[in-house]
């Protein structure tokens, strides 16, 4: 009996240890199934409508000489530009309702210049119905008690007898009633004759020039936003368990997982996925390029009241498809624009079908305007200043001088231990971009780009 | 001896081997021989999809699937020096291997050698030039990033190259699985789709590798290096499978 149990635990450990050995050579997990993890899909905001991607660069009150504008970072500018596009979504626009001969000419009510252009039409929010096109402006004329529409297309020409619904005109003619003309900015338009009379200087200008004419702006604090890094690690890799930290020696630190990078300085932060550039094509189509930015800077970066995108660019590539579409956004203050950086833009990006391919953030953000208000020099001052400079530099031997711009911004400035912004006059030339002190014209160190 | 004796050893015998079998399958942590190793015909479709872009796999596949984190390190000793030393003295004539021991002698007489130093591969300029490499060994594990390279010719040291990292340890995070030898061998086969010469790979070993930066301390991912024909290196992220590029050079 001994023998024969000795004999069948004999059996059972050779038939163990033939499976066990089975096991070990051939028995496994199959690795695809052992390396699934789960990851939280981590974003700073849901994307904007698709109607709210594009901000007019301005909305103009019409004056007798001096008009008034409202800009981006304005009180009134969100809620008039916000009524305008309801109607247009609403597609409730009556055409020919009543004859055109029967209204009275009218008056100019406000004009809305877009850049970049704002889509209207099939596979856009704003008036699906009608045919698609791309708005440099739109105009809202006061015909009797009716509002007519004009849009002015990209590539010129206008279209009118369209007119908004009743119960929609009534509304922004109220919202216009409650706007005070003294929260807005004066703008003159010049043309190139007054101009070269101002400067004693031929200066040519491919279409009238916006000026502003303020004498003073208000006082600019400016915060810096405080990275989260995890939170920000998490948005940008989706893995982020595999991605490894490196600390530079000046404070900022590198995120990458080999391919792709994040480096979060003091003032900025950076993102760069160089690979994808190469291994994707970029759409076509205008709103399908504008919704893309929209979803990618809301996922990534968010965004922020006071930031409008102003240019979206989309790069021809290899075999006439594009390659990358690139944006840039820019804070507003008061309708003021807030530079910084080598180029000025608050955010630039680089995406295609593939995803993000660079992002540029700055982390500085308007905090409020403080009650001092800065006298700043008349804009014919700063005018002259930019082309002694021009001059100096001999630049005006490159041929005629084109005035392309002159604006009133905040540069963003370090000083007393606290970020503020400073008034400035940009003023560009021929492509050449000049910033000069506010108040004292001087051109700034940089300043000349 | 008679047949119940006999029994009773084979009975402790097969027991033992069930232990030990049971321990390297089941036991967690044991690493060696893990239940997720890579089976002999992953190692042979590697093989076929490498010589399918002209390499032909000469090294032995580590089968084991480890897990690992990252490396933290901190800049350690950069140093170029040109030097004269004869090894040998005027006349004599060594073999390679010789040589090599006489360069160490007199790297460790001089405190040049390191003892986490490990020998690499020779790497040959010309009939008359060749470099030795080394890397550094921490905790058993290469770290590649950290490595000196001594030049010889003529029998003597004529230049010394180190980069010398300073190793903490590792990254606080959760370990995390590591991928097989055999994807980041199919990793490479993609990689040199176009290759269009006969190639060996005569090494794949697992360590940490990343470029340099100008950086207080950073993070080095796991690797597996695979070595092409002796001393051509390519290190695939042993987390992501992603070839480990220069993010400089790419703009990151």
């Amino acid at each position: 009996m001994k023998e024969k149990v000795q004999s069948l635990v004999l059996i059972l450990l050779v038939l163990s240890s033939l499976y066990l050995t089975y096991l070990l050579w051939y028995a496994r997990v199959p690795y695809e199934v052992a390396t699934q993890e789960e990851y939280e899909r981590v974003y700073f905001e849901e994307p904007r409508p698709a109607g709210r991607v594009i901000a007019p660069e301005k909305i103009v009150f019409p004056g007798q000489r001096t008009n008034r504008v409202l800009k981006e970072g304005q009180p009134g500018f969100q809620e008039v530009w916000g009524k305008i596009l309801e109607q247009l979504e609403k597609g409730v626009l009556k055409g020919g309702i009543v004859s055109e001969n029967r209204l009275p000419r009218g008056s100019l009510l406000l004009q809305l210049h877009f850049e970049p252009p704002f889509p209207i039409g099939s596979g856009t929010t704003a008036m699906p119905e009608r045919p698609y096109r791309e708005l440099a402006g739109l105009e809202i004329w006061e015909r009797g008690e009716l509002l007519e529409l004009v849009l002015k297309a990209v590539e010129g020409g206008e279209e009118r007898g369209l007119f908004l619904e009743e119960g929609g005109a009534q509304q922004l003619q109220e919202l216009l009633e409650k706007l005070s003309p003294d929260s807005m900015l004066p703008y003159r338009e010049f043309q190139g004759e007054e101009l070269t009379a101002l400067v004693d200087f031929p200066i040519q200008v491919e279409e009238p020039l916006w000026i502003p004419l303020l004498e003073s702006v208000p006082a600019l604090e400016i915060a810096v936003e405080e990275p989260e890094h995890e939170r920000l690690v998490k948005i940008f890799f989706t893995r982020y368990n595999l991605v490894r930290r490196i600390d530079e020696r000046d404070g900022a630190t590198i995120y990458t997982d080999g391919e792709r990078g994040l480096r979060i300085g003091r003032e900025r932060l950076e993102y760069s996925a160089p690979l994808l550039e190469h291994s994707f094509s970029a759409t076509d189509s205008y709103p399908a390029a504008l919704n893309q930015a929209n979803r990618l800077l809301c996922y990534y970066s968010g965004w922020p009241a006071g930031l409008r995108l102003v240019g979206l660019d989309l790069v021809s590539g290899e075999g006439g498809r594009n390659s990358l579409c690139r944006c840039q956004w820019r804070f507003y203050a008061g309708g003021l624009p807030l530079l910084y950086g080598e180029n000025g833009w608050t955010v630039e990006m680089a995406f295609n079908d593939g995803g993000l391919i660079y992002l540029n953030r700055h982390l500085f953000q308007p905090r409020k305007a403080a009650e001092e208000e800065i006298v700043v020099a008349p804009f014919s001052q700063a005018l002259k200043k930019a082309f002694k400079e021009y001059q100096e530099q001999g630049a005006e031997e490159e041929g005629p001088a084109y005035l392309e711009a002159v604006e009133l911004a905040y540069l963003v400035d370090f000083a007393d231990s606290a970020y503020r912004g400073q008034p400035v006059w940009v003023v560009r030339i021929n492509g050449r971009e000049m910033i000069l002190d506010g108040k004292s014209l001087h051109l700034l160190e940089g300043g000349a780009r | 001896m008679n047949l119940g004796r006999a029994r009773m050893i084979l009975i402790v015998a097969f027991f033992g081997l069930n232990l030990f079998l049971a321990y390297h399958l089941f036991w967690p942590g044991t690493g060696k021989l893990s239940r997720e190793a890579v089976t002999p015909e992953q190692v042979r479709y590697v093989r076929e999809q490498l010589e399918q872009v002209n390499i032909q796999l000469e090294a032995a596949v580590d089968r084991t699937v480890p897990r690992s984190s990252f490396l933290i390190v901190f800049p350690g000793e950069e140093r170029v020096e040109a030097m004269n030393k004869p090894l040998i003295k005027a006349g004599d004539k060594v073999g390679e291997s010789e040589l090599i021991t006489a360069a160490e002698q007199y790297l460790r007489r001089n405190n040049l050698l390191p003892r986490q130093a490990y020998f690499d591969y020779v790497e040959y300029i010309d009939e008359e030039t060749m470099i030795l490499n080394y890397y550094h060994i921490f905790q058993n594990k290469p770290l590649y990033s950290s490595y000196l390279r001594v030049t010889l010719e003529k029998e003597r040291i004529v230049a010394l190259e180190k980069h010398w990292l300073n190793p903490q340890g590792w990254s606080s995070n959760q370990e995390n699985k590591v991928i097989p030898a055999t994807e980041a061998l199919l990793r490479l086969a993609e990689e040199m789709r176009s290759n269009d010469r006969p190639r060996k790979v005569t090494g794949i070993d697992f360590g940490y590798y990343s470029r340099e930066f100008d950086a207080e301390q950073w993070e080095v991912p796991p690797v597996w290096r695979i070595v092409v024909d002796g001393s051509e290196c390519y290190y695939v992220n042993a987390f992501t499978g992603n070839l480990e590029i220069d993010l400089q050079r790419n703009g990151i």
